[in-house]
């Protein structure tokens, strides 16, 4: 329980930080008056908007103000989509999850058997194609894959749309929309995952306790399923708990290259048009989800292995 | 083989005192194990080999492209390859043109070296600071090790990709700001990997031994702790330089990077995202030319990591 409140305690350290690390990078390097009035705006036009905007004053009220208001989840108003940021955020989330949860999901139902059976038949044929196939898919930048599916799947096969997301209509129409998209941010996640699984299980299977508990004439699946994969899941938890960050830089690019209005996307644009009350929120938001994520990690390597957290 | 067997039968084993004669000896026989280790990996050969072939093709791009990157051709705009069956082609575009009538070809191989110039300064730069950092971090300890690992924790809590593109949204591309960019988004690992075998290494006997006769700290930490760290350093690199190829390529694809006049194999791809209609073609070559380069680096760092038996 000590372990866990300390973790909480580092992790708030890390939120607070992380919000005046957005603060410096959105409003101290970048100028945001230039940024919404553009270059050509005159002056004079620029002064009175920023002392309309209160950026007229000392940088400390100003950071003050956005922290106070970070921690109440008001982040002020987009410059884009002129409404409050928070809100925005919540529901381009939401159509996020559409697609990111069962990408996860994806990754996790392939790479748990796929590293099980290539460690397990290490060296055979399965296991050669399982090694190669992560390679590449490891190898291959996410947007390439993205478009080639595209290519293939949309324009020459024709089987599937090739982007946006669909509300009306059948469901067919609906989930065939994300078909591409899912598997797309899948990908790369899998291909980790199943390298994960199969070194940490190899590492198991050769541990002393196996050996033991096949010498004592346990049966093989009860061996490889209660002994060896839950030792096996301890590092392998913590791994995917992380990999929900990197799923966050996926959507971003999947989301842009098949136009899904999600978070990703969202966040994209805002990068890119410097649209800052949005970028600094998303920023905000991603440090909490890598404290939240990790402290999950940490609670369930305390309940995976009792060792931890006692000592 | 010749080589250990000597080794191993070495009468008189070396003194403290004579650590470079010793260095020498073993940095021959590490060569030659390295060497027999790569020429039984095939793998490991054919990494190097890709490797090699890019450093030709980026080094002498001007001669072995068959046309300047930049120059259009008008009357050969949007050709196919010269294998494909559909669509217009011209023996003297390989792999066709662009929509500007550019050479794909040419426009690869200038790509090779710009990825390699941006992806090599970049893990230079990024390892150099991260390297500085982790041995202040790891032999210093105290304030010094809590202020940049705090640095490196909160940086790591953020996917690359995110604070890559804030930050050249901010700077505006250019190649110098991206290679800066791609640097420190990269200098966190270094440090962390280095700290830990900095603590690792700086209380075993032979630093107590330099200690102990006198060496001053900058010489412990660059002549005794630093050479120690190299072999994890190594592993980290050939990553990191997969990861800043494709850094480069996801920042330009996304208009972020490498400005568009440029060629790069992610700028190629941007390009080729608006005909993929027309011409499915165009995002195959900068996309496997980029896989391939980043499986070969991969593969690079894992024989290397298998080699010196180290764990990241």
């Amino acid at each position: 329980m000590r372990f866990i409140l300390q973790r909480m305690g580092q992790g708030l350290i890390v939120i607070l930080a992380a919000l005046t690390l957005a603060f410096i990078l959105m409003f101290v390097i970048g100028d945001p008056v230039t940024m919404i009035t553009g270059a050509e705006a005159s002056r004079d036009q620029a002064e009175r908007l920023r002392e309309q905007l209160g950026f007229n004053r000392p940088l400390v009220v100003q950071y003050f103000e956005f922290m106070l208001g970070a921690v109440q989840g008001d982040f002020g108003v987009s410059y884009r989509h002129q409404q409050p940021v928070l809100p925005l955020l919540w529901e381009r989330l939401s159509r996020s999850a559409e697609i990111a949860v069962p990408a996860l999901l994806l990754a996790l139902l392939v790479s748990i058997p796929a590293g099980i059976v290539s460690a397990l038949r290490r060296n055979s044929a399965i296991d050669y194609t399982a090694r190669v196939t992560a390679l590449v898919g490891q190898a291959a930048p996410n947007f390439w894959v993205a478009i080639m599916m595209i290519v293939l799947f949309a324009n020459i096969l024709g089987w599937l749309p090739s982007s946006g997301r669909e509300t009306d209509g059948g469901l067919w129409k609906q989930i065939s929309h994300m078909i591409l998209p899912i598997i797309a941010l899948a990908l790369l996640p899998m291909a980790y995952l199943t390298r994960m699984m199969r070194s940490t299980m190899l590492e198991v299977i050769n541990e002393d306790y196996i050996r033991t508990a096949r010498a004592k004439g346990a049966p093989v699946p009860r061996v490889v399923y209660i002994h060896a994969l839950r030792n096996a899941m301890i590092p392998y938890v913590t791994i995917t708990a992380l990999q929900i960050g990197n799923l966050i830089a996926g959507s971003m690019v999947v989301e842009s290259v098949f136009a899904w209005p999600g978070m990703g996307r969202l966040l994209m644009d805002s990068i890119r048009t410097l649209d800052i009350p949005v970028v600094a929120a998303g920023l905000s938001f991603v440090a909490a989800l890598f404290v939240v994520l990790n402290l999950i990690a940490d609670i369930c390597y305390v309940l995976l292995d009792p060792r931890v957290g006692k000592s | 083989m010749a080589q250990e067997t000597t080794t191993l039968r070495d009468p008189v084993p070396p003194l403290a005192g004579s650590a470079d004669q010793t260095l020498a000896h073993s940095r021959e026989t590490l060569t030659q194990r390295a060497l027999r280790s790569l020429l039984a990996s095939k793998v490991a050969m054919f990494s190097f080999f890709v490797l090699f072939v890019l450093i030709i093709l980026a080094v002498f791009a001007p001669w072995i492209a068959p046309h300047p990157p930049g120059e259009m051709s008008l009357t050969n705009r949007r050709l196919f390859p010269i294998f494909s069956e559909t669509g217009r082609t011209n023996p003297a575009y390989l792999l066709g043109t662009d929509g500007l009538g550019r050479d794909i070809v040419s426009r690869m191989i200038y790509g090779a070296r710009m990825t390699l110039v941006v992806a090599f300064s970049s893990v230079i730069l990024g390892g150099f600071i991260g390297v500085m950092a982790g041995l202040l971090a790891g032999y210093f300890g105290k304030w010094i090790d809590a202020v940049i690992m705090r640095l490196a924790d909160l940086q790591l809590a953020f996917p690359s990709l995110l604070l890559g593109l804030v930050a050249m949204a901010l700077l505006g591309s250019g190649v110098v700001e991206l290679v800066i960019v791609i640097a420190l988004t990269q200098w966190a690992i270094y440090a962390r990997v280095v700290r830990s075998e900095v603590l690792k290494v700086k209380e075993l006997e032979f630093v107590q031994g330099a200690r102990a006769l006198g060496a001053g700290k900058w010489r412990i930490i660059f002549r005794h702790v630093f050479p120690n760290t190299v072999a994890s350093m190594l592993v980290v690199a050939s990553f990191s330089l997969a990861m800043a190829i494709y850094y480069e390529a996801a920042l330009s694809f996304f208009g972020l990077g490498v400005p568009p006049a440029i060629p790069t194999w992610g700028n190629m791809l941007a390009d080729a995202r608006d005909i993929i209609f027309r011409d499915f073609y165009a995002p195959l070559w900068p996309g496997v030319a980029i896989t391939i380069t980043v499986l070969a680096f991969n593969l690079i760092g894992d024989w290397i990591r298998d080699f010196f038996d180290v764990r990241i």
